[in-house]
């Protein structure tokens, strides 16, 4: 299969994925349930992807370099998260995590 | 939606570079950007494609990872029932997770649901124009740009950056730890299934902290009675 026609299967695979449930909603009424977990799934999804990211990065680490690496990751994402919350501005909390990371690194080599 | 944006294009400037340095070819990989949108699912593509990876593999993978997007649509659906369909279809292709956390936070705010259709396309049509923009750049940045940002520090960084704000509770760490519990044992299942088993638990521990402290506040009001 060619790459554009992969690419064609994936875009239909990822519209599908997206539209279906909004058009197949209709006028139908969803339980109060539905709204109710769908306001705290983004951030549930988030966390999971984050730890799930940062477990696997971890037991894979063998090295002293990588395990560093894992350490700089934890601390960027402690500053990103402190400066996030007061702040509510994302790109300020992605340099200041990005600075952290960096620092980190340089310092345990 | 600007300063999220903002909070993006390092990750959008990563997968361009990425794209320009793999065998994908810069065209292709650029096209990910809207073929596949989104920052995981894009960089899954261009990594299984550079490995050499089947069809069905990185199909399958990309539909998992974006299983979740499904999730956030069901949540979307009943503030969009009143919706033409060819909003609903543009809403549905333009949805990613940025896109979604944007129009979840109008929506306690909207007036009406026609202010939030508005809103919410006019935010996501920026995040999709602002993307493709700044994976162009990336390809045509090329190198540099992967020795600067490590592509995975700034995935985690935009996520939490998006999200860190409404976790800062003891509900929210709750869910922050039996998430982070629950996705361990869940590594070994196909990229994207374990998140959503984990999410679900941590959605599980927001959804039953909120209905306790819901049952805990009623009881005061009832008792507090009309002034």
């Amino acid at each position: 299969m060619s790459v554009w026609m992969l690419l064609a299967v994936l875009a239909a695979v990822s519209f599908c994925l997206r539209t279906v449930v909004l058009l197949a909603v209709g006028s139908r009424e969803l339980p109060p349930f539905v709204d109710q977990v769908g306001r705290h799934l983004p951030v549930a999804i988030f966390v999971a992807m984050v730890t799930g990211g940062l477990w696997a990065s971890a037991l894979g680490a063998r090295s002293s370099a990588e395990r560093s690496e894992i350490v700089a990751r934890l601390a960027a994402l402690a500053i990103a998260a402190t400066v996030a919350h007061p702040t509510q501005a994302p790109g300020r909390s992605l340099l200041a995590g990005l600075a952290a990371f960096f620092a980190v690194r340089a310092v345990l080599g | 939606m600007l300063p999220l944006l903002a909070g993006v294009v390092p990750l959008a400037l990563v997968i361009g570079a990425r794209a320009a340095t793999t065998d994908v070819g810069a065209l292709a990989g650029w096209s990910t950007s809207w073929t596949v949108y989104g920052g995981s699912p894009q960089l899954l593509t261009l990594d299984l494609l550079d490995a050499d990876a089947s069809w069905f593999a990185i199909v399958l993978g990309v539909a998992l990872l974006n299983l979740r997007l499904a999730v956030y649509a069901t949540a979307m659906a009943p503030h969009w029932r009143s919706a033409p369909l060819r909003w609903r279809i543009a809403a549905g292709y333009l949805l990613v997770d940025p896109a979604f956390v944007v129009g979840d936070a109008y929506r306690r705010h909207a007036p009406h649901d026609r202010a939030l259709h508005v809103h919410h396309l006019a935010a996501s049509a920026t995040l999709w124009i602002g993307w493709l923009a700044a994976v162009a750049a990336g390809i045509w940045i090329g190198d540099a740009v992967v020795a600067v940002l490590p592509a995975e520090v700034v995935l985690e960084l935009v996520l939490v950056a998006t999200v860190a704000p409404k976790l800062a509770s003891r509900r929210g760490a709750a869910a922050i730890a039996l998430v982070a519990a629950v996705a361990l044992p869940t590594l070994a299942l196909p990229p994207g299934t374990g998140v959503l088993v984990a999410a679900a638990a941590g959605a599980a521990v927001l959804v039953a902290g909120e209905r306790a402290e819901h049952e805990r506040v009623a009881p005061e009001l009832d008792e507090a009675g009309p002034r």
